[in-house]
């Protein structure tokens, strides 16, 4: 493998082909689907874009990993498996309510949710505070 | 923990990208530092302190427990 962005081009792809695939054995693809779809291609995609930039910084002798960015990815893990606890809680709710979900809805809804968390939990210690 | 790395580097007429290469660090990291936002690890701060040619304790205001 030449580059990490090409890497991440790579899975992400794999990724697309995965679901597809899954779907098109599964009865083709629903709105429901679209939208999965969809969110994956975008997470895909800005994973792809931040891998290229930080490439990019690298090649011009930029640092983009040290010590701090290396705990707040530590904090910003910790802090996200604490917070799962409730996006596993709201599903629950969601069955208490009366709102029937699907096993993989809920599985893929709930990783979906965890990593936006820890995304969110990252730009938030990185771009505006970082106490320890 | 409190710190006149600021106060340093302007003296020094260091840019915080300059600083941030001299010692190893993103710019973001000297940003906080400078904010007293992040407490460094003692090898970032004794890599601080060595570019402006101070001792640690010069740099950082430790506080009483």
């Amino acid at each position: 493998m030449k580059s990490k962005s090409s890497f991440a081009v790579l899975t992400l792809l794999s990724l697309l082909f995965g679901v597809f695939v899954f779907f098109s054995f599964n009865g083709g693809v629903r709105t429901v689907e679209i939208v999965i779809i969809s969110m994956i291609v975008l997470l895909g995609i800005g994973v792809t874009i931040n891998t290229y930039a930080k490439e990019k910084k690298q090649k011009k002798g930029i640092i983009v990993e040290d010590e701090l960015s290396e705990k707040i990815k530590t904090k910003s893990g910790s802090l996200s498996f604490h917070y799962s606890y409730f996006v596993w809680l709201i599903f629950i709710y969601l069955e208490v309510f009366g709102i029937e979900l699907e096993t993989w809805e809920i599985i893929g809804g709930g990783f979906f949710l965890n990593s936006m968390t820890f995304l969110i939990i990252k730009w938030y210690l990185n771009n505006k505070s970082y106490e320890e | 923990m409190k710190n006149k790395i600021k106060l340093l580097r302007v003296e020094n007429n260091y840019t915080q990208e300059e600083l941030s290469k001299l010692v190893g660090v993103r710019r973001e990291t000297i940003v906080f530092l400078e904010k007293n936002q992040y407490n460094p690890s003692l090898l970032l701060a004794y890599n601080i302190s060595k570019v402006f040619n101070k001792s640690i304790e010069e740099v950082f205001q430790f506080e009483d427990v």
